[in-house]
């Protein structure tokens, strides 16, 4: 096992910068995830490691080792694809020993290694048949123990749950979770799906454009962005974003929002935002932060009135949008507590989990 | 009306009865042109082999004499063995030198899709041209021959010498079919999805390896499919005999669709003819349920 080192990593098609410019540092053991919106070079930055795609500029080592010009075959390492790759007209038991044969291990080695893998994932019943036999959810553990057989210094998931059903996903998240924690290999995960990254990874990356926007823990990402992107990207539903003007006023600083509300800000954060006195700035708070104004009091907190626009109910929780100016805005209450649509409800807004962006720059404050 | 509601009514026609009146109305015309200029003919063609006819009395049953007189004719012998050499050599040349020309143009080799659109040119040509072409060029003089003067050869006599005429006609047949079937071949070869091939390189395996291990099992059907169709088309070649050599020298190139036409429209001896067609067309069928035994079998071995 190894950790993966990425110096100024650029991707260039003709003209067209897929990636442009990534460093990264993934220790030993780690699991990081790669997520960002489709065309974020995510993708790409996985194949350049996997050695399916030249790297244009910079340098990628494992284990201290620069791969740049080292061949697939050679680097050690095992990718899940996203359509599993699993090759037709072999057996579970083919498909997952053809690396070893082609590495020329001895046949009890292989019987032994592939069935050691099986048990792990649980299709030792499997391994006689063909990948056009197995489910969806059963097609994925042999491609997963198809990589795992090999015993690589790191493993590339290439958005590997993005074809199986929601429950199925859920379950296989799990599985893939369980799996990391047995057998601990350096592992590289790439989705577009944050949830996914959020509960898998010990380290996500967030990409755009080519580019990181921001890496951390999880608990890291979700609590202090550092950018509008990644603000707007961590969470679900996504953060709301208001337009506001930061005020100097008699009692402290204070925000004021469309339609007349104005939100004091918490004392602590005092000295962070008072450069941006009287400039326009975003206002960014989670669903999760507006609340039912009956929830036991927090510290921080601001009331106001609203009227309902859309109250969405999924069992434990109700999201509820309602206007703020011309901003649509959702906040989370409990079911039981829940109006109706076009009545008004008096929420509280969790200041100590505000956010003030500055537009000019969409850096967090 | 008090029937019209009521179903199955005591002379109405029922709904799936009358579907099935309209399907059978639709292929009969279809039927009827195959019974009476495909199978009509072809039972015929069966029925005349017993008998004996020259286009001018009337036929007489005479039982097995031409099948009889077939297996003793040394003429028939000599266009059966090379009908069975040409399939032989032709489809397994068409075949691999189809299949090799489409590798190179998937790996991309510099220019490889002036070679194919040059290549492919060589199907737009009628095959008389192509015969005239290469008897030019497969003059004891010709290009062909002074392509071997560095090697000290003067003259070859590629189609006067009975040991190299028939290699000749194969060897003009797969220039003319390979570029076609290298056409087929691309296709099945662009079918597979690039992500074996990368699994397959992370897996290790190295170029001849994925060939081996991946391209031609995915391609199997392919195969199977250029094999049947040219060696059909091998068994029944007749122009390219018979306007580069016409069967000679000797009998060295005759094939048995060229004696089924001088039997049957130089001598006038129709039965003799059509026993001849009822071997070919034995042939023909053996080999193809040959063949779809031995790729069924494959095709189960991938299913599982």
């Amino acid at each position: 096992m190894a950790g993966v080192t990425l110096r100024d990593v650029v991707k260039r098609y003709g003209t067209v910068e897929a990636v442009r410019g990534i460093s990264l540092d993934i220790p030993d053991k780690q699991f990081v995830a790669l997520v960002g919106p489709s065309g974020c070079g995510k993708s790409t930055m996985l194949r350049m490691i996997a050695g399916l795609e030249e790297i244009t500029e910079g340098e990628i080592c494992l284990g201290g080792e620069v791969i740049n010009d080292v061949a697939p075959k050679d680097r050690d390492i095992a990718m899940v694809f996203q359509n599993y790759a699993l090759y037709p007209h072999m057996s579970v038991f083919e498909n997952m020993s053809f690396g070893l044969r082609m590495r020329r291990i001895p046949a009890s080695e292989i019987r032994k290694r592939v069935e050691d893998a099986a048990a792990i994932l649980d299709i030792t019943e499997l391994l006689g048949r063909r990948p056009r036999q197995l489910s969806g959810g059963q097609r994925q553990r042999a491609a997963m123990g198809r990589a795992i057989v090999r015993n690589p210094q790191v493993f590339l998931f290439d958005e590997p749950l993005s074809n199986l059903d929601a429950k199925l996903r859920v379950q296989m998240r799990t599985e893939i979770k369980r799996l990391h924690q047995k057998i601990r290999t350096t592992t590289i995960y790439v989705t577009h799906d944050q949830v996914e990254a959020m509960t898998l990874a010990d380290c996500v990356v967030v990409m755009n454009g080519g580019l990181i926007e921001q890496f951390g823990p999880p608990q890291d990402l979700y609590h202090a962005p550092r950018t509008r992107f990644v603000a707007g990207f961590i969470g679900s539903p996504a953060m709301n974003f208001l337009d506001c003007r930061l005020e100097q006023r008699a009692t402290g600083l204070s925000l004021s929002l469309a339609g007349g509300l104005c939100f004091a800000v918490p004392v602590s954060r005092s000295e962070r935002y008072r450069p941006w006195v009287g400039k326009p700035i975003l206002f960014g708070l989670r669903p999760e932060h507006i609340t039912d104004v009956r929830d036991h009091a927090r510290e921080d907190r601001a009331e106001f009135t609203v009227t309902m626009d859309v109250v969405e109910s999924s069992g434990m929780e109700t999201m509820v949008y309602f206007m703020i100016g011309e901003a649509e805005v959702c906040g989370r209450v409990e079911t039981s507590r829940a109006v109706e649509p076009g009545q008004s409800m008096q929420l509280q807004a969790n200041l100590g989990h505000m956010h003030l962006i500055d537009p000019a720059t969409n850096l967090v404050i | 009306m008090p029937g019209l509601f009521t179903l199955g009514g005591p002379r109405r026609i029922r709904f799936h009865q009358r579907v099935q009146l309209w399907g059978i109305g639709f292929v009969l015309p279809t039927i009827l042109f195959f019974a009476v200029f495909k199978f009509g003919p072809m039972l015929w063609a069966v029925g005349l082999s017993f008998m004996s006819y020259d286009m001018m009395s009337a036929p007489t049953f005479i039982g097995l004499d031409n099948y009889r007189n077939l297996v003793a004719d040394p003429v028939f012998r000599a266009s059966l063995f090379n009908t069975l050499v040409y399939i032989g050599g032709s489809t397994s040349l068409i075949t691999l030198v189809g299949l090799g020309l489409a590798v190179a143009i998937k790996t991309r080799v510099p220019g490889a899709r002036y070679y194919m659109v040059g290549m492919f040119l060589t199907n737009l040509i009628p095959i008389i041209v192509v015969c005239l072409i290469w008897r030019f060029l497969l003059h004891p003089h010709g290009l062909m021959t002074q392509l071997l003067h560095p090697f000290g050869i003067q003259r070859v006599d590629w189609l006067t010498n009975s040991s190299l005429a028939l290699p000749a006609i194969i060897f003009v047949t797969v220039w003319r079919f390979a570029p076609y079937f290298m056409v087929v071949f691309l296709a099945g070869l662009l079918a597979i999805p690039e992500d074996y091939y990368e699994a397959a390189r992370l897996d290790g395996a190295n170029a001849v390896s994925r060939f081996w291990h991946i391209t031609l099992p995915l391609l199997a059907p392919t195969i199977f499919f250029v094999v049947v169709v040219s060696a059909l088309l091998s068994a029944r070649i007749f122009l390219m005999p018979y306007f580069m050599t016409g069967g000679g020298p000797g009998n060295a190139t005759r094939v048995l669709s060229m004696l089924i036409f001088e039997t049957g429209f130089s001598y006038l001896k129709m039965g003799q003819a059509a026993a001849i067609s009822v071997v070919l067309f034995a042939i023909m069928l053996v080999f193809t349920f040959a063949q779809m035994r031995l790729f069924e079998r494959g095709e189960l071995k991938s299913v599982g």
